[in-house]
């Protein structure tokens, strides 16, 4: 990410100032750094080629002296950050155009400045893959519906978009590892220009914000489901009471993974629904199939004690 | 053809979620009428809800009973679960 990437997101209301030349300097981390020790000219070690925002106490040790500015070039920043809207020291100015540094004010606070960039470029560098699938938001939980291609993935995306679920995207999603080993689905660049449009065989291209708006489709989403479409019958024991669930790794991260034979006259997006539905349940607290089973036992435990009261009488 | 067999329930926590999603797995691969009969209560044994729902505890009865082509094979199938108790113990 360059550093007028950086700008143009617009999530961040930063003005440049000075050092228009290093426009295009690359962000190459996304470590963010209060440079209050490297100012004093102490030598340090971490911060190298991280953004630096000056706090109100490094500008006061600095002043207006050059020589302390030259400091922070020590580290190599792509741009250095004056927040709360201080006006920025002369020297300090010359220094940022001698060395190509961006300089750019903000009105935000420290804080709120390193928390919005954080959140941007924890985005950019986390670690990313591809699945093909369609990734749906179902009442609130991030569905992912897989399968061969044919088996009805889209129709059925449609389906629950109807039913007043928000469409992600469709066919290929971009999955994001973030820093707490949560799972972020989004579309990739390119269908993200060409905003939610999905092809239906025998229908051709739909465009669902122009069909449903704003409530028919969503940007991103955090994903908690795995629901895998495949054409056959029920294959295993877990798939029976759902007492135990499949995983699925993606990015070192598992997810319940959920298959579903589709076969003539199932409705797969009220299914979809009910699975949503059940993970809402179970993020409560609410296990059906081990409740259920548990209930069970306990019921044949009383039949037993029951058959043992009948034999004494 | 109809054949049937009766087996106590052996393992110690009777036909549970487990064992009965076994049942079901093992009867769905045949293709004669099997069920599971426990007292006057007779149930299909390739539905989970239904096997479930006999609540077969240990020390009970239960006759499986399969109408088909493969029913010895289906019955004696499903007899080697509750011998095997269900690979519980």
């Amino acid at each position: 990410m360059k550093v007028i990437e950086l700008i143009e997101t617009q999530k961040v209301p930063l003005e440049l100032i000075a050092g228009k030349a290093g426009i295009d300097n690359e962000i190459k981390n996304d470590f963010i750094y209060f440079p209050e020790l490297l100012i004093t000219g102490i030598s340090v070690t971490s911060g190298i080629g991280s953004i630096q925002i000056l706090t109100v106490d490094a500008l006061d040790f600095a002043g207006d002296n050059l020589d302390n500015f030259k400091n922070l070039t020590k580290t190599s920043p792509p741009c250095i950050i004056i927040p709360h809207d201080y006006s920025s020291p002369k020297a300090l100015i010359n220094i940022c155009e001698e060395h190509r540094i961006p300089l750019l004010v903000t009105y935000l606070t420290p804080i709120d400045t390193r928390n919005r960039i954080e959140y941007i470029l924890e985005r950019e560098f986390a670690l990313s893959t591809h699945i093909h699938g369609t990734l749906i938001d179902v009442f609130g939980m991030g569905v992912i519906i897989q399968g061969k291609s044919g088996v009805g993935k889209t129709e059925w995306a449609l389906d629950l978009v109807f039913r007043g679920h928000r469409l992600v995207t469709d066919d290929v999603v971009k999955v994001i590892k973030l820093r707490d080993g949560k799972l972020v689905g989004e579309g990739i660049e390119e269908s993200k220009k060409l905003k939610y449009h999905i092809e239906i065989r025998g229908i051709g291209i739909l465009d669902i914000q122009s069909m449903f708006g704003m409530r028919g489709v969503r940007e991103r989403k955090a994903l908690e489901l795995i629901v895998t479409l495949y054409e056959g019958r029920c294959e295993t024991l877990t798939e029976i009471t759902g007492i135990e669930t499949r995983k699925c790794n993606i990015l070192g991260v598992e997810l319940p993974e959920i298959r579903i034979p589709v076969n003539f006259g199932k409705n797969i997006s009220s299914l979809i629904e009910g699975i949503a539905l059940n993970k809402l349940l179970k993020l409560s607290g609410v296990d059906s199939a081990k409740k259920f089973d548990k209930e069970l036992i306990k019921v044949m435990k009383t039949h037993k004690k029951g058959k043992t009261e009948d034999i004494r009488q | 053809m109809v054949y049937k067999e009766k087996i106590k329930v052996i393992n110690s926590l009777g036909l549970h979620a487990r064992p009965a999603s076994m049942i079901v797995q093992v009867a769905s691969k045949y293709d004669s009428a099997i069920t599971l009969k426990k007292d006057d209560v007779k149930v299909n044994a390739k539905s989970i809800m239904g096997v479930m729902l006999l609540a077969a505890e240990k020390g009970s009865e239960v006759e499986i009973e399969a109408i088909g082509d493969d029913s010895k094979e289906a019955v004696v199938a499903v007899k080697e679960l509750f011998i095997r108790k269900f690979d519980e113990e």
